[in-house]
C-alpha cells in the first residue's frame, strides 16, 4: 500500500514536471552535473533530454563558465536559495534568449539536490529594451526639440531686430527727400506766389500738405520703432509725475480744444521706464482729446486703482465718439484706424501704447460703447519694496 | 562775440544745402555759408589742403554745422579727426542730423561735439534753427580758435597760423 502511494504520488509529481511550461533542472551539488530536465526546457535550449543530462550548467550556457557554476554552488550551500533575475543566454541553434534562473537547495532523506526553476522572459525583456529605446528616443527628441525652438528664438529676434532696424533706417532715410518737398514747395508759395496762377498756388500747397502728412507717418513710425528696440530699464515712478509730464506734452492739444482735464488722487508708484510711460500717456490723452464729436467739448479723467497681484491700473477716460467692441483689439495694431476722414492721425499711435506697456511688464485694454466714450487702461507693476532695484540709477530718478 | 560768424557746412545731400543757404541769408547772416560734400573734403578743407588752400577765398570757420550719415568719413570721425587737431580744439562743432538716436547724440557729445540739432523738416522749423543759431552766436563769448598759448603747446603749420586774419574772435 505504502509503495503504490508512495509511486501514485511519484507519478502525480513527475506529470507536474512533464508538463510544465516553466523550465525544471535537477542538479547534484557534489557532482555540479544535470541529473534531470523537463522536457519544456530541453525543448527550449534545443537540446534532447541525453545532452543535457550528465552536463554541467554552464556547459549549457545558463551559466558563463566553471568557475561561476562552483561558486554559485557554494552560494547555494551556504544560503540555501539562489536567483538571477535575468540572464542572457544563447540556445543550441544561436537564439538569444533571457531567462530567470531560481535555485534552491533541499534535502532528499540526506542526500542534497538542487532544483532548478528557468522562465522563459525574452518577451519581457524585449518589451523592457523596446520602452528603455522609446524612452530614451524621447529624451533626444526632446534635446533636439528645444535645441530647435531655442534656435528659432534666436532666428526670429534676429530678425526681429533686423526689421526694426530697417524700420528706423527707412523712416530716417525717407526724411531727407521729404525735408526737400516740403521745403522748396513752402519756398515755391512763398517766394513765387506773384509768378504763379492760383491753382499753381494750390499745387504747390498739395505737395507740402502730402510731404507733412508723410513727415507725421515717418516721425509715428520712428517713434514706435524706437519703443520696440530701445533698452528698457525699470524704476520706481510717482505716476504723478508721469501724468504731469504728460498733460504738459499734450498743452498745445488742450487749449485747442478748451479741454476739461480731471486728475483725480490718489497717485501710487510703478515700475516703469520713465520716457516710455510718458509717451504712453501723451498718446492716450491726444486720442481722448481727438475723437470728439465736433462741437462737443473734451473731457478727459485720469484716476489709479490698486488691482490684487502688485498691479496699478490707470484709466484714461473720454466723453468721446466710443470704438464698438469688435474692434477693441485691432486699434492696437500698427496702421489700424478706425476713421479715416473725420479725424487725422497715422494709425500708430495706440500701437505704440501697447508696445510701450508691455515692454514695461503690463497690459493695456479698453471699455467703451459707441457714444459714450472710451475708457482706457493701462496696468503696471506696483513699485513697492521688494520691487525696488538693488541701486539706483542717477538718470532713473523721475 | 562774433561779428560775422563763418560757418561750414558738411552735408552730402545738396537739397538741404541750398535750403539751408537760403534760410541763413534770410536769419540774417552776413557771410555766406561754405559747403562741403563729405566728410573728406571737411578735413581737407579744414586742413587748408588740396583745393582749399586759400584761406582768403576758404577762410577757416568759426563754427562748423556736420551732418552724421555720410558717404566716406562720416561726422563722427571727422568730429573725432577735428579734436586730434590741436589747432582745431576750440572749432565749435554742431551736429546737424536727421538722426534723433539717443546712441548717436550721446556719441556725439562723448566725440567733443558742442550742440546737437535734429534737422527740422519744415522750413519754418530750418529758420528759427538759423534765427537760434545767430542769437546764441551773438550773445556767447568764444575764446580765439587759435591763440599765442595754443600755439605754444603744439606747433601749427603755416598754414593754420595764418588763421589769425581770418578768425575775428574777440
Amino acid at each position: 500500500m505504502v509503495t503504490s502511494a508512495l509511486s501514485a504520488s511519484e507519478l502525480r509529481y513527475r506529470r507536474v514536471f512533464e508538463a510544465a511550461h516553466d523550465g525544471i533542472l535537477i542538479v547534484d551539488p557534489a557532482t555540479r552535473k544535470i541529473v534531470d530536465v523537463n522536457p519544456f526546457l530541453s525543448g527550449f535550449l534545443g537540446y534532447a533530454p541525453a545532452e543535457i543530462i550528465g552536463r554541467e550548467l554552464f556547459e549549457i550556457g545558463l551559466l558563463p563558465d566553471a568557475a561561476a557554476a562552483r561558486d554559485s554552488i557554494q552560494e547555494l550551500r551556504e544560503r540555501g536559495y539562489l536567483r538571477y533575475e535575468d540572464l542572457p543566454l544563447r540556445t543550441r541553434d544561436g537564439r538569444r534568449v533571457w531567462v530567470e534562473l531560481v535555485s534552491s537547495l533541499y534535502d532528499e532523506g540526506g542526500q542534497k539536490i538542487v532544483q532548478c526553476h528557468v522562465r522563459d522572459i525574452t518577451e519581457r525583456k524585449r518589451s523592457e529594451n523596446a520602452l528603455r529605446d522609446a524612452k530614451r528616443k524621447l529624451a533626444l527628441h526632446a534635446v533636439e526639440l528645444e535645441a530647435t525652438v531655442s534656435l528659432r528664438t534666436t532666428e526670429l529676434q534676429v530678425s526681429n531686430r533686423q526689421l526694426e532696424t530697417f524700420v528706423y533706417s527707412i523712416a530716417h532715410d525717407l526724411r531727407a527727400p521729404l525735408r526737400t518737398m516740403q521745403g522748396f514747395s513752402e519756398l515755391l508759395v512763398q517766394d513765387h506766389a506773384a509768378t504763379l496762377s492760383s491753382q499753381g498756388r494750390e499745387y504747390a500747397n498739395f505737395i507740402n500738405q502730402a510731404a507733412q502728412t508723410m513727415d507725421r507717418l515717418l516721425s509715428d513710425l520712428l517713434a514706435f520703432s524706437r519703443v520696440s528696440q530701445q533698452k528698457i530699464e525699470l524704476v520706481p515712478m510717482a505716476l504723478e509725475i508721469a501724468v504731469q509730464s504728460a498733460l504738459a506734452g499734450c498743452d498745445s492739444e488742450i487749449t485747442a480744444s478748451r479741454a476739461r482735464i480731471e486728475c483725480v488722487p490718489p497717485w501710487p508708484s510703478v515700475m516703469a521706464h520713465p520716457a516710455t510711460l510718458r509717451q504712453v500717456l501723451v498718446n492716450l490723452v491726444g486720442n481722448a482729446l481727438k475723437f470728439v464729436e465736433s462741437g462737443k467739448l473734451p473731457q478727459v479723467r485720469l484716476r489709479s486703482e490698486d488691482l490684487p497681484g502688485g498691479m496699478v491700473r490707470v484709466w484714461i477716460e473720454d466723453n468721446g465718439i466710443g470704438i464698438p467692441a469688435e474692434f477693441h483689439e485691432r486699434i492696437f495694431q500698427v496702421f489700424q484706424r478706425l476713421h479715416t476722414t473725420q479725424y487725422p492721425g497715422t494709425g500708430i499711435g495706440l500701437a505704440i501704447v501697447q508696445k510701450g506697456v508691455e515692454r514695461m511688464g503690463g497690459r493695456v485694454g479698453l471699455a467703451s460703447v459707441p457714444g459714450s466714450g472710451s475708457r482706457f487702461w493701462i496696468d503696471l507693476v506696483r513699485a513697492g519694496e521688494h520691487a525696488r532695484p538693488p541701486a539706483d540709477k542717477g538718470d532713473a530718478s523721475p | 562775440m562774433i561779428d560775422d560768424p563763418i560757418i561750414l557746412v558738411v552735408d552730402d545731400n545738396p537739397n538741404d544745402s541750398q535750403l539751408m543757404r537760403i534760410v541763413f541769408e534770410r536769419a540774417g547772416f552776413v557771410q555766406p555759408l561754405r559747403f562741403v560734400p563729405d566728410g573728406d573734403a571737411a578735413i581737407t578743407y579744414l586742413g587748408g589742403q588740396g583745393r582749399y588752400r586759400n584761406r582768403k577765398l576758404h577762410p577757416l570757420p568759426t563754427t562748423v554745422l556736420m551732418d552724421l550719415n555720410m558717404p566716406g568719413k562720416n561726422g563722427f570721425e571727422v568730429l573725432d579727426w577735428i579734436r586730434r587737431q590741436p589747432h582745431l580744439r576750440r572749432l565749435r562743432v554742431y551736429i546737424l542730423s536727421a538722426s534723433s538716436r539717443p546712441e548717436d547724440i550721446a556719441r556725439a557729445y562723448d566725440l567733443g561735439a558742442n550742440s546737437y540739432l535734429v534737422k527740422p523738416s519744415t522750413l519754418g522749423g530750418l529758420l528759427h534753427l538759423a534765427q537760434c543759431l545767430m542769437s546764441w552766436l551773438k550773445i556767447s563769448h568764444f575764446a580765439p580758435i587759435t591763440d599765442a598759448a595754443a600755439a605754444v603747446s603744439a606747433p601749427v603749420s603755416a598754414e593754420t597760423s595764418r588763421t589769425h586774419l581770418v578768425d575775428s574772435a574777440v
